[in-house]
């Protein structure tokens, strides 16, 4: 148990089925995982391995079937829904692949977004926004709305606001799949700068060359875990 | 609790900002609200004005009075040549002396009129003579504005004394003080002993004839008597002007009754001496309490059938309300997975779209009170109806409306805490 100690996550034979009715369709068999602190690993698997149900239960967005899943030693099974609201609050920070950005709201004000929930004053809500714009490289892109900016500015938006709440980690769901190759470079480069300051990263991508990014692969084929280097 | 505030005055930011998004839209979602809270406000001005304006006449009228009035029965017997008869109706001597005897009648004034111009030096007016008593006074609230009322020495002493009203004073005396001044009426010569204070002139709506009492002219009613008799000549209107002579005795009583419980007891009664001494249908009873409570009733139907009228309204508008925010769930479907995902709980969502929908519905809700108030404005200029805006009719439609909009809001508020978070992220 000493070496579960500093895990971030910790999955013991997790299982998802989806309930259809006449069928059950299995997509998570039996899942072991461990990610420790200020790791980054990559998820790899091709489209129905079941990759994306796995980033749902990592991301709190979905309960595990059967098994135990353990979040910075938080049991997830036994939360309701605004307890896993919670969790995703200030435990996960998110990078989608379309960014999923507000398109009404301006730059500080998406990156802003998760402080809101916590009832946090407005003037602090977008000093903390203006440092992490900073650091993402968009200090002169802070009033600008999502539809202006490149896919990638966008993408930095959404990483600035995976980390504006502080989380124990980042959450990258196919992160560079709507960008071009040097774009979707300088984006795993942001992770790679943000891993060597200490964060823990799961990225999960069918690409061969963004998983090479993560210092373990972890392939996943028909809901289970195949290999793990 | 800083925190709650700041998060509420965030969500009212969102919400205010995404109604500003979809301006007309916005407009189109609350129009039904903004009718609704605009008749709700507009009918009660107008019940509450005719109920106003009753109760101004009662006042006038004196809601412990009754007032028995001669009337000109139909012409029947009456041809066109028959130009010198004299038409014989009214109350009579009898009937006072009778109506007196009722234990309930505190006091009963006669009174005999004639319609008939006025002259000071070179201008003169048309106004009502009332040849009355000191009583009238006090039975029908007459103020003073200078000067004195009749007393009963005046009547003793047949008097040529004269008490103008407040519109015959500002036509005949517009610079000058009255009092002690000599008006003349066919040719009688009248001292200006005091003048009545302004009333308010009542609109024929709520049952009464209009009349206008500021151009009444108050005389001893025994100077009347002797100046101009029991007869009255007016012009009579037709294709050939010619004189019609009526012989009236009295043409009206005020009588006022001691208690207001007795009212229609009393006129009950008062009807019925009236059907033994009249063979003719030459007299009518007003009770003024009686026409009261008429309006009253008359109120509470009008109240009740606009009420509804208005309730339908505001039905209808909160059902375009949650239309359209159902609409906007759908529309927004990816907003909520992306609240969702970065920490939302249901109540945040919940609170969101309800606030939005609250915020459209008191937007409805204020713009329908401005049209509320401009309605009865146009009622009165143009129809001439009393109305009255009361600020609790205000206040309701404005509660009803924010409680419109949480009534519908809940629906599709709830509707959007309730999408699944993966599902709605991946909503195109």
């Amino acid at each position: 148990m000493s070496n579960e100690n500093n895990s971030i996550i910790i999955m013991r034979g997790v299982k998802k089925i989806y309930d259809l009715g006449e069928v059950k369709v299995p997509a998570l068999k039996n899942v072991n995982l461990t990610v420790k602190e200020k790791e980054h690993i990559s998820i790899m698997g091709p489209s129905g391995s079941g990759k994306t149900t796995l980033l749902n239960i990592i991301g709190c967005l979905d309960k595990p079937t059967e098994g135990e899943y353990f979040l910075d030693s938080v049991n997830i099974n036994q939360l309701d829904d605004d307890k896993l609201s919670e969790i995703r609050n200030k435990k996960i920070g998110f990078v989608f692949q379309n960014y999923n950005l507000i398109p009404q709201l301006n730059v500080i004000e998406n990156i802003g977004l998760p402080l809101i929930y916590r009832g946090i004053e407005e003037k602090e809500i977008v000093e903390k926004a203006k440092y992490y714009a900073n650091l993402v490289g968009l200090g002169d892109r802070m009033y600008h709305r999502p539809t202006e900016l490149s896919g990638g500015q966008q993408q930095r938006v959404a990483i600035a606001r995976a980390l504006v709440n502080e989380p124990v980690m980042l959450l990258g769901d196919e992160p560079t799949g709507n960008l071009d190759t040097k774009t979707g470079k300088e984006i795993m480069e942001i992770f790679i700068k943000l891993n060597e300051m200490g964060r823990t990263i799961v990225i999960i991508t069918h690409d061969p060359k963004i998983a090479e990014y993560g210092q373990r692969v972890v392939r996943i084929l028909d809901g289970e875990i195949i290999d793990e280097r | 609790m800083r925190g709650k505030i700041y998060y509420l005055l965030r969500i009212i930011k969102i919400g205010v900002k995404n109604i500003f998004l979809h301006k007309l839209r916005s407009l189109l979602t609350i129009l039904g609200i903004v009718f609704g809270v605009a008749s709700v406000i507009a009918m009660l001005a107008i019940g509450e004005g005719a109920s106003f304006e009753a109760r101004e006449k009662i006042k006038e009228l004196g809601s412990q009075n009754i007032i028995v009035r001669s009337v000109k029965p139909p012409e029947t017997r009456i041809t066109q040549e028959a130009t010198t008869f004299v038409s014989v109706y009214g109350l009579l001597e009898n009937d006072y002396k009778m109506i007196k005897t009722i234990p309930s009648v505190d006091l009963i004034v006669p009174t005999w009129e004639m319609k008939e111009e006025m002259r000071y030096m070179e201008k003169s007016i048309k106004g009502r003579i009332v040849c009355t008593y000191p009583e009238y006074k006090d039975v029908m609230n007459i103020g003073l504005e200078m000067g004195r009322f009749l007393t009963q020495i005046d009547i003793e002493l047949i008097q040529p004394y004269a008490v103008i009203g407040y519109s015959i004073r500002k036509s005949l005396f517009p610079t000058e003080d009255p009092i002690g001044k000599t008006i003349t009426i066919r040719n009688y010569s009248f001292k200006v002993i005091g003048v009545a204070k302004e009333k308010g002139v009542t609109t024929g709506t709520t049952g009464f004839a209009a009349e206008d009492v500021n151009f009444d002219v108050y005389i001893p009613f025994t100077t009347g008597r002797s100046y101009f008799g029991e007869f009255e000549i007016a012009s009579k209107e037709g294709p050939v002007s010619k004189w019609e002579r009526n012989w009236v005795k009295y043409h009206r009583f005020i009588v006022r009754v001691n208690n207001t419980d007795k009212i229609l007891t009393t006129s009950a009664i008062i009807e019925n001496i009236l059907k033994i001494n009249h063979k003719k249908d030459d007299y009518e009873i007003l009770v003024p309490l009686q026409l009261l409570l008429q309006a009253e009733h008359t109120k509470r139907i009008f109240n009740i059938v606009l009420g509804s009228i208005a309730a339908i309204s505001l039905i209808v508008g909160g059902i375009g309300i949650m239309n359209i925010m159902l609409a906007t769930v759908t529309e927004r479907t990816r907003e909520i997975g992306i609240r969702r995902a970065v920490g939302a709980k249901r109540k945040d969502i919940i609170s969101q779209f309800l606030l939005e929908t609250v915020i459209l519905s008191s937007v409805g809700g204020f713009i329908g009170i401005l049209l509320g108030i401009l309605i009865p404005k146009l009622v009165t200029k143009f129809a001439g109806m009393t109305t009255v805006i009361t600020w609790w009719s205000i206040a309701l439609s404005f509660t009803i409306s924010v409680g419109v909009g949480i009534t519908f809001g809940i629906y599709p508020a709830r509707k959007a805490a309730y999408l699944d978070p993966i599902q709605a992220l991946r909503y195109e």
